[in-house]
């Protein structure tokens, strides 16, 4: 077969023979040609070299992370078959020279299809992350975590595949925190944490979390945060639940889980779904104790939160011992009820800041005023409670009373103006006006009322009478009282006047008495009506209501 | 070395294609068809580059042909070269056995290219 070079011998036909000078500048032309592939060989040439360079470095690189992981370190082909391994591979497939072995026969794992599920990924150049477990020959079952990422091969583009495994029970931690700090605050943190993928595998916990749940780290890494499952949430709660960290990247909420001994407590959690570097993750925050009220912490629950004195339920703890005691030994015991007076005003006047600092300033001055086996507590809004050990005597408990009137009534400053803050006491003694002490509080706190009811800023002493003035509920009352001055709950009634001192009686006037009927209830007694309508600012409202109902009246 | 023979009345164009080969190969030049025959019996070169416009007794196709023709030499892979491009040389030289064909002013690195697919260095 006969091939024809240069132009074709149509196009050329009958042209003058061509001289020695068209030839050199073929020559010339060709030259051109081949200094411009030059050029781009050379460029070539050098990019390799660099590239070679780099690949020198990066297999030193290389070479010595392997040396120096304790992680089994493998690459292995497309089949399986290995074509480097590190030195912990070795030692842990227990041969000599694993290079040019098939894994699959060195590894000894239970579940031989989920290693070649993990090729089969890498083949399609899919990572893959998975644990699997080992049945090694005289020795105890253990789980490796295995991870698979391919690779192409620098040096000819071959697709390999680089294993990395290491014992999830080694204590080989696998959630690399970067510096010793972080590690540190991380692990001591007051509040549990656990970190997992996005399929719920616990990748690490804190020791809050080993306190709250009782299992150990090591019993958690690698499992499911199922193990705290108590099973009382529903399947539409945990389809809910992921829908938000999937939605949201985000959960919060409470729900029942199960410690290792089988306690099934509320747990408060907030979930957040991290993202880096291409890597999501799960971070689960867990409180040591749930937020709710009555999980809070003991202070709390005890210690009234503004004045830090003693609150009801310690209050009401400590009255009981202190009532079983004075029984016990004999002893006298005084309960002092305490109300200020005018603490209304204060938080109108001034605002309710203004009014906490009044509290907090008078459980200063309670605190200052009584000796060590006192107990003075906060019984709630503007009214404290003292309980007085072994203090008996009518003139005693007026004394202590008096003085503590007179300490409280001591100027404070509220935005540069003096405040004097009244009180009302009310004092009931064991064993005189009762033996219990739940009847002691209402008898003191009905003398408190009395002592309100003769103006304020004096106590009382419990006497049976007063007994009958105690309302329902102060607040309760108070908002009764708006109802029913908005809702004209009020009946006017007079009475005449009589002057019998002259001959024959003379009406000097006529009394116009107010009467408060409340619908479901019996008419609240004139003093104790007057008493809210006192504590709660309503009498001149209602004093005005009054004279203008009794004006229309006389004119009728 | 393997040798090749450069045949061109023009002495010149002789020197330009053996610049481009006797780094790699043994070269032997000539100027006429006569003496290139002799030149081909004596070494049998592997290939010849063979001019067609040659004066003189026997002309480039004329030498093709004895090449050709003799059982000895027909092994010899020949490369015409021709200023006249013309149909009838190319279609001659074929029927007489021509292996390849180059049109003068020629590209020197195809010319190189084509010599050492043929004859490797």
């Amino acid at each position: 077969m006969i091939e024809i070079v240069g132009a074709t011998p149509e196009l050329v036909d009958d042209v003058p023979p061509v001289d020695l000078k068209a030839q050199l500048y073929r020559y010339a032309d060709d030259l051109t040609t081949l200094l411009d592939q030059h050029l781009h060989l050379e460029k070539s040439h050098s990019h390799l070299i660099e590239s070679y360079q780099h690949l020198d470095a990066s297999e030193a690189t290389l070479q010595s992370l392997m040396l120096a992981s304790r992680d089994v370190y493998l690459v292995t082909d497309l089949a399986g078959v290995i074509v480097h391994s590190n030195a912990v591979a070795t030692e842990r497939l227990a041969c000599a020279n694993p290079d040019g072995r098939q894994l699959f026969d060195l590894l000894p794992v239970a579940d031989r299809s989920r290693l070649e599920a993990l090729l089969a990924e890498g083949a399609q150049g899919l990572g893959s992350e998975t644990r699997l477990v080992l049945n090694e020959v005289g020795g105890e079952a253990s789980v490796l975590h295995v991870r698979v990422l391919p690779a192409l091969r620098q040096l000819d583009g071959e697709a390999l595949l680089h294993w990395l495994m290491y014992d999830e029970s080694s204590g080989n931690p696998p959630l690399t925190v970067e510096s010793n700090a972080a590690l540190l605050a991380f692990q001591n943190a007051p509040i549990g944490i656990t970190v997992t993928d996005m399929d719920g595998t616990i990748l690490a916990v804190n020791h809050a979390v080993t306190r709250i749940t009782g299992y150990t780290a090591e019993e958690l890494l690698g499992r499911t945060p199922r193990v705290f499952s108590s099973g009382i949430q529903s399947k539409r709660f945990y389809q809910e639940f992921w829908q938000a960290l999937k939605g949201d990247g985000f959960w919060q909420g409470s729900l029942f889980n199960r410690r290792k001994n089988g306690d099934i407590y509320s747990q408060w959690l907030t979930i957040t779904v991290v993202r880096e570097g291409g890597v999501t993750k799960m971070v689960a925050m867990l409180p040591e104790e749930s937020p709710e009220p009555k999980a809070a912490t003991s202070l709390n629950t005890h210690y009234d939160d503004l004045t830090r004195l003693p609150n009801r339920i310690l209050f009401l703890e400590r009255l009981s011992m202190a009532v079983s005691h004075a029984l016990h030994s004999g002893q006298n015991l005084t309960l002092m009820y305490i109300n200020l007076d005018g603490m209304k005003a204060i938080n109108s006047k001034f605002g309710y800041k203004a009014g906490d600092s009044v509290l907090q300033n008078v459980a200063q001055c309670l605190r200052e005023e009584s000796q060590d086996q006192d107990t003075v507590a906060r019984w709630g809004g503007d009214e404290f409670v003292v309980i007085l050990p072994s203090l008996a005597g009518d003139a005693n408990i007026c004394l202590l009373a008096r003085n503590l009137i007179g300490s409280l009534e001591m100027p404070m400053h509220l935005d540069g103006e003096k405040v004097r803050v009244g009180c009302s006491i009310g004092c009931a003694q064991l064993p005189a006006d009762s033996r219990d002490g739940e009847a002691l509080l209402i008898h003191a706190k009905a003398a408190m009322y009395a002592a309100k009811l003769q103006g304020g800023r004096r106590h009382a002493l419990y006497t049976a009478s007063d007994s009958r003035m105690h309302p329902t509920e102060p607040f309760e009352s108070e908002a009764l009282l708006e109802v029913a001055i908005a809702e004209d709950q009020f009946e006017v009634t007079y009475q005449p006047q009589f002057d019998l001192s002259g001959v024959s009686p003379y009406l000097t006037g006529v009394e116009a008495q107010v009467r408060w009927r409340q619908a479901e209830k019996s008419d609240m007694p004139a003093p104790t009506f007057v008493f809210v309508a006192l504590r709660c600012g309503a009498v001149k409202p209602i004093g005005s209501w009054l004279l203008g109902i009794a004006a229309c009246q006389v004119k009728t | 070395m393997k040798t090749i023979l450069i045949v061109d009345d023009h002495p010149d164009i002789r020197n330009l294609v053996r610049v481009l080969l006797d780094r790699h190969y043994t070269i032997f030049e000539a100027d006429n068809g006569v003496s290139a025959l002799e030149l081909v019996r004596r070494h049998h070169p592997a290939l010849v580059v063979l001019d067609v416009m040659m004066p003189g007794e026997i002309d480039g196709l004329q030498a093709l042909k004895i090449i050709k023709d003799d059982p000895e030499l027909a092994d010899i892979y020949v490369i015409m070269v021709t200023a006249r491009g013309q149909v009838s040389d190319f279609e001659f030289a074929t029927s007489l056995g021509a292996d390849a064909y180059f049109i003068k002013p020629f590209s020197p690195l195809k010319l190189v290219n084509k010599i050492r697919s043929v004859v490797p260095a």
